[in-house]
């Protein structure tokens, strides 16, 4: 089973990519969004938001998921960012 | 009743919302009693009684009477006194002065219920222009509800705006609103027509010629097709349906007399189409095209009525008729004749073709603009799409912007030149146009690209022969744009063109740079600047382009590249042209050419790289075009991209200044917070943002092989970034380009970023690093759903969504030590399960997947999350080894039903450890994870009395299907005879050829994939393969072919059997490969790169070896069940522990760790609420779980209760479990020393417990 949905296959253009590749595919572009978003929230982020997310992140479970829901709840416009990123991305990288 | 005029005049707002003084210039006529206006204005006061009188219906023939007549004496009045009067009243747009809002219509806004604002205000204007008082009257009926706050005026205004985005209303020049004219000539017979013609540009002509004006269809229909009207009120004009009234006026007094009230059905038919103005310009029209059947100049009342109406000549006709001649006779352009028999005639101009202004280098539109009346209105977006294009190439059009403002005064007076966007935009798609970066202009972007071609062609001949040139001059090929920003704007003054049409922001980059403030890049003076230009006509290099067409803003056709002449056919919605159709033939075309002019064979590759880019002339070697046009692209990413990160900084640098201006003044307020708005960025960075993101699309398609065909940036919608349409395809070299852009834009950003920042950054990029692929793969798709973004991907976002929730679970009561004893208060734990319970529930109601794909997804990506969450937070404590053991103890083979590594983790994940390579410098700082190993499910096989060749087989058979290391696997893929040459179990090469066993010993292969004969005493043994390579087997050997010469063994319990060894090698012995399942096949990939955690260093001891030889227990033999146990979670509140004998024993480590599979099984299954789980502390091979409920604390030992503790002011205080005996002697039991080990643990690691009340 490809754990991949079709939309999500359709919509980043891997159908023709071999499934060990769409999931690499994947874990790439999942790690370009996610660095692009931090170095995007960080400007938005205030100083003691900045102190409580340093300190979020010396935890050693921190996951990235973590770091996105906190991120997703001290910006309102996360989702902007998110699809502005993911737009950027895909104009990059699909032809 | 108040004067309609004056009741408007109670409340002005501008169309933006504001309020304002009213504007004299429209509708409100002021009642000027002082002065050298008094006379005007006492004809004012006595004209507003007339008006009021009217009942102001406007297209009624009894209120054109009484304008008629108004406006007779207006013009007597005017002409005696040689002035001017008011603006409204001497507006010879008559309509103005009456209003053009109907009162009982304004008052429906309050009346009817609409659902919003903007079909309220549709709903009132239909189809008559209103004013900007007109928008007043329509907001002052909201008066009250303006003052409830129902409404506001910025959103009445608001509701406008949106109505003239959407084209739903245009607003026009002279600051009137109307709906788009879409009757006056019917348009499905149109439509008819157009379809019917084969050739589009003898459709435009047959159209024009068909249509010359709508005055002329209606007068077709007047004379022919009356018969046409619907007794029932509705007719057809043109082949449109329209309401017509359902009474005829009231004015016409002998309906008998006059069977067809023509003139009136014309007027009332353009009421519903037009407004005043409008019908008075059709009638006009009319006239102007109808000749005098006398052919003498000019037409009379009778002749007219005569000709056009057929209408008896009844005194109420003429009388009615009459008025409008008067009015129209008092308009600018129209005159009363008298013929020789001095009979009074009509001439009226024909209407006068735009005046022609022309602006810069831009042609004139008229032409255009008439297409877009027609098109629009008549055949269609299609067909006006399809002649739009052809006009702009046949006229070289090189601004549609300013080509629209001119459109705007052209005498039509109705387009908004912002109408015409969607159509450019439209041409952008489909790869005609292209939007520069800095201006809202469209030139032909086939010409623009050819234009940059040459000039890049041109520059890098320059730079062969001149050296190097500097990156901002190679740069400004990118900047320059077909007319400069510059001439526009001065053409916007020079026209005067009104700033309404322009933002605030264009209006003042304009003025900017028409009053010198500032300059953009000239290329000309730049070129001057260093002297290029000299040298390039001394040299006279510039063969490849013009330079004067360089500097001068005009864009000539290049040479080799000519407009299409004619226009394919086109349909609708217009098909883009396939980009793999045409590189495909761009493959074929240069392929061949290359290899023709050439003569030798070039690489296929090479030539379809080449040929993909536009450069088709096979001129010069293809390989090094082709890495010419690399550099040079990869060179303007380089240069865009510093340029960018530059301003980018910079940028940050005003926000965060600007957030810590903000965050001190609330501070010293006493307050806390953070500036929301980030302050916008400058046209600068905008633009070059665009820039950069155009050069990375450049080169992206010149790597992906992609005809270079739009390039969807431009500065004002770089916010969000381009919506790139469906049906796109990932490129591998794109995604490597982009990730290697990414990287060196993010180190062009840090080097300038504040420490702190910088840090931030480096360590969030660390966690991702830290995450196994499965994690990494989920987060992944969750940033790409979390926004709902991916069409449709949403079901993997729920599925992701609810596993992610149950991993937040897992890690729900992971402590946070702080080493500065602050206690973290960020994320809490709740709010991390509650916004995944409102991304779940979000993502379950939006999913569209059917349940059993549901179901199916969320069970991998659940299995695949709970395995690896595993993983990683046992590597955070136990330094990894756990899952080793896991894996170790479930193929041993419990039975517990128990595997850890079968949760269904069809993700195939695979965790490559070469994933690492992929990582950008500053991930790749981050310590890697030792490289996996893998774990064997244990085997043992007799030693078969046909030797151990056959032992050997019989071995490779019971390992088929298990997961192999990746060196037990090379060894196990070979030959039985093989691999017992290499354990040394057969050597051909001596005599004693055999080695030596018994008929009770066994091969054995543990867990760590080593392979040990084990011998009959079960205490020793020979390791034969160490899970890396072979250590050959010393003992004793034997001939079997001579067993009577082979040494017994003095130990033997049994009569060894050492058969010919020749006997037992098969003759054609199968590949090890083939005989396994193919499952197996899988398994042995998978298992290589499976990123599980390193296992215990392995122990030779006897007490090992028995635990390799012995079958573990199952699970019910190792727990001991309390009374209070119910059921499996009791594990987690020691109501199952492991049994004494089993907790500290090493030959029982299996078993321990097969009891903290279950119970961490147990534990992931509970809600986070009902406990808070604390770092597991490995101890002997087992675990010591600390578990918080409210203030008391429970130590577990493998479930064992060794200690409690109760929470006082977050300090936890311990105490052991008595009942489990104390020390004797000093001798500490070692539930004791367990305890000592988790109450270190628990102080010394600082392991922060939840304040309770």
């Amino acid at each position: 089973m490809n754990p991949l949905s079709k939309d999500i296959i359709a919509e980043w253009g891997l159908a023709e990519l071999p499934q060990e590749e769409q999931i690499d595919m994947v874990d790439r572009i999942g790690r370009l969004i996610y660095q692009a978003l931090l170095v995007r929230s960080l400007d938005i982020l205030s100083e003691v938001e900045q102190t409580e997310f340093d300190l979020l992140l010396d935890e050693d479970t921190t996951t990235p998921e973590e770091v996105v829901l906190f991120l997703e709840r001290k910006i309102p416009t996360f989702k902007l960012l998110l699809k502005e990123e993911v737009n950027k991305l895909k104009a990059d990288i699909l032809i | 009743m108040a004067g309609y005029n004056r009741v408007m005049s109670e409340e002005d707002f501008s169309v933006d919302g504001s309020e304002k003084s009213a504007d004299s210039a429209h509708n409100t006529i002021s009642s000027l009693q002082k002065g050298p206006d008094a006379p005007a204005a006492a004809f004012n006061d006595e004209l507003q009684k007339m008006l009021d009188a009217t009942g102001l219906k406007i297209p009624d023939i009894s209120a054109l009477e009484e304008v008629g007549k108004v406006r007779t004496e207006f013009n007597k009045y005017q002409w005696d006194h040689r002035e001017s009067l008011a603006p409204a009243a001497g507006d010879d747009k008559g309509g103005i002065a009456l209003g053009t809002f109907k009162k009982p219509e304004t008052e429906k806004v309050k009346e009817v219920k609409y659902k919003t604002l903007e079909e309220a205000i549709l709903a009132q204007i239909k189809n008559v222009e209103v004013s900007k008082d007109g928008v007043a009257s329509l907001i002052f009926p909201q008066r009250e509800n303006i003052a409830a706050e129902v409404v506001s005026r910025s959103s009445i205004a608001a509701a406008f705006a949106t109505l003239v985005n959407k084209g739903l209303l245009i607003r026009n020049l002279n600051g009137t609103f109307s709906r788009p004219i879409k009757i006056i000539i019917g348009g499905s017979d149109l439509s008819a027509q157009v379809k019917e013609e084969d050739k589009p540009v003898s459709k435009l002509d047959s159209i024009k010629n068909t249509l010359a004006d709508g005055a002329e269809k209606v007068e077709n229909w007047l004379n022919k097709d009356r018969e046409g009207i619907d007794p029932s009120g509705e007719g057809f004009l043109g082949g449109s349906k329209f309401n017509m009234p359902s009474e005829p006026s009231s004015s016409l007094e002998n309906k008998e007399e006059v069977k067809q009230p023509v003139l009136e059905s014309q007027i009332t038919r353009l009421d519903h189409i037009s407004e005043h103005d409008q019908l008075l310009s059709v009638i006009r029209t009319t006239l102007a095209n109808t000749k005098s059947q006398s052919g003498e100049q000019g037409i009379t009342l009778e002749e007219y009525i005569s000709q056009v109406n057929r209408a008896p000549m009844t005194k109420e006709n003429i009388e009615k008729i009459g008025h409008i001649f008067e009015e129209i006779s008092g308009m600018e352009g129209s005159s009363v004749v008298h013929r020789q028999n001095g009979t009074p005639a009509l001439v009226v101009d024909k209407p006068k073709a735009p005046e022609q202004k022309p602006l810069g280098n831009i042609p004139q539109y008229t032409e255009v603009a008439n297409l877009r009346e027609q098109f629009l209105t008549e055949a269609g977006y299609a067909e006006f799409i399809k002649h739009l294009k052809q006009y702009i190439k046949d006229h070289s059009v090189i601004s549609p912007m300013a080509l629209l403002n001119d459109i705007g005064e052209d005498g039509y007076g109705t387009t908004d030149p912002r109408a015409f966007l969607p159509y450019l935009e439209q041409l952008e798609r489909e790869g005609f146009l292209k939007r520069t970066v800095s201006t809202d202009e469209y030139p032909i972007f086939q010409r623009v690209w050819k234009y940059q071609d040459n000039l890049d062609t041109y520059l890098n001949k320059l730079e062969n022969t001149e050296g190097k040139i500097p990156l901002s001059i190679k740069m400004l090929r990118h900047d320059l744009k077909y007319s400069s920003i510059k001439e526009v704007a001065l053409d916007y003054v020079k026209q005067a063109r009104k700033s309404e049409y322009l933002t605030d922001a264009e209006v003042e980059k304009i003025n900017q740079i028409a009053f010198g403030e500032v300059e953009l890049p000239d290329p000309k003076e730049v070129l001057d600047g260093v002297s290029y230009r000299k040298e390039l006509e001394d040299k006279k290099v510039d063969s490849v382009i013009n330079q004067e067409e360089i500097i001068s803003g005009e864009l000539p056709y290049p040479d080799g590249f000519e407009p299409e002449q004619n226009l394919p056919e086109t349909t609708f919605p217009i098909p883009v042209e396939d980009p793999v159709a045409r590189v495909k033939s761009l493959n074929e075309k240069v392929g061949e050419a290359v290899v023709e002019a050439k003569g030798v064979e070039i690489s296929q590759n090479v030539v379809e790289r080449f040929s993909k880019t536009r450069h088709e002339s096979p001129i010069g070697p293809v390989y090094e075009q082709h890495e010419k046009i690399d550099e040079e692209l990869r060179d303007k990413v380089d240069g865009a991209r510093k340029v960018f990160a530059g301003l980018e900084v910079a940028y940050k640098k005003e926000v965060w200044e600007a957030k810590g201006k903000y965050e001190k003044i609330m501070a010293s307020l006493g307050a806390s917070g953070k500036q929301r708005q980030l302050p916008d960025t400058n046209p600068e960075y905008r633009e070059a943002q665009a820039a950069y993101m155009e050069a990375k699309w450049n080169l992206k398609n010149f790597i992906a092989g992609k005809d270079l065909k739009e390039v969807p940036f431009s500065y004002s919608n770089s916010l969000i970034g381009p919506e790139l349409s469906a049906k796109r395809v990932i490129d591998v070299g794109a995604m490597e380009q982009a990730e290697k852009e990414y990287r060196l834009f993010r180190n062009e950003v840090t080097k300038l970023t504040p420490e702190k920042q910088k840090n931030l950054i480096a360590k969030s990029l660390e966690g991702w690093t830290k995450l196994s692929l499965p994690k990494r793969y989920a987060i992944s798709l969750t940033l790409l759903t979390v926004g709902g973004y991916a069409l449709g991907s949403i079901t993997v976002g729920a599925a992701l969504g609810m596993a992610a929730q149950r991993t937040i679970r897992t890690l729900g009561g992971t402590a946070v030590a702080l080493a500065d004893g602050v206690r973290f208060d960020g994320i809490k734990r709740k709010e991390i399960k509650k916004a995944q319970d409102e991304r779940r529930d979000e993502y379950d109601v939006r999913a569209e997947t059917t349940k059993e794909e549901f179901i199916e997804k969320e069970n991998a990506l659940k299995a695949a999350y709970e395995e690896e969450e595993r993983v990683m937070r046992k590597n955070q404590v136990i330094k990894m080894g756990r899952m080793a053991a896991i894996a170790g103890v479930t193929n041993v083979g419990l039975g517990m039903g128990i595997n850890a590594t079968s949760g269904g983790v069809s993700l195939n994940p695979d965790i490559d450890p070469s994933r690492s390579k992929m990582l950008d410098p500053v991930l790749e700082t981050t310590p890697e994870a030792p490289a996996p190993k893998i774990y064997v499910d244990p085997v043992k096989v007799d030693l078969s009395s046909n030797g151990f060749i056959d032992t050997v087989k019989n071995l490779k058979e019971q390992l088929t299907g298990k997961t192999l290391s990746p060196k037990l696997a090379e060894l196990m893929s070979q030959k039985p005879e093989k691999i017992a040459m290499d354990l040394g179990l057969y050597k051909p090469e001596q005599a004693a050829e055999s080695a030596f066993g018994l008929n009770n010993e066994y091969l054995a292969v543990d867990a760590e994939g080593e392979i040990s004969l084990v011998h009959s005493d079960g205490t020793t043994i020979d390791k034969l393969f160490d899970g890396e390579k072979a250590n050959p087997y010393a003992g004793k050997m034997f001939d079997a072919d001579h067993q009577e010469t082979s040494p017994m063994p003095t130990d033997a319990i049994d009569t060894p059997v050492a058969p010919k060894v020749a006997e037992v090698i098969p003759q054609n012995p199968k590949p090890v490969i083939e005989s396994m399942p193919k499952a197996s096949t899988v398994e042995i990939k998978s298992s290589i790169s499976r990123g599980e955690a390193v296992a215990d260093a392995a122990v030779t001891t006897p007490a090992f070896v028995e635990v390799k030889a012995r079958v573990p227990f199952e699970f019910d033999q190792t727990v001991v069940k309390s009374p209070e146990y119910t059921g499996p979670k009791d594990m987690i509140f020691g109501k199952l522990p492991l049994k004494s004998e089993l907790q500290f024993d090493p030959k029982y480590k299996p078993e321990r760790i097969a009891y903290n599979i279950k119970f961490e099984r147990e534990l992931m299954s509970l809600s986070p609420d009902a406990f808070d789980l604390r770092f597991p502390i490995e101890y002997n091979g087992g675990y010591i779980n600390v578990i918080q409920t409210g203030k008391e604390l429970l130590i577990l030992l493998n479930g064992q209760k060794i200690g409690t503790g109760l929470i006082i002011d977050g300090q936890p205080g311990l105490q052991y479990e008595k009942s489990l005996g104390s020390s004797l002697l000093g001798v500490k039991s070692d539930f004791e020393k367990a305890f000592e080990v988790a109450q270190q643990g628990i102080m010394k690691n600082k392991m922060f417990f939840k304040k309770t009340q």
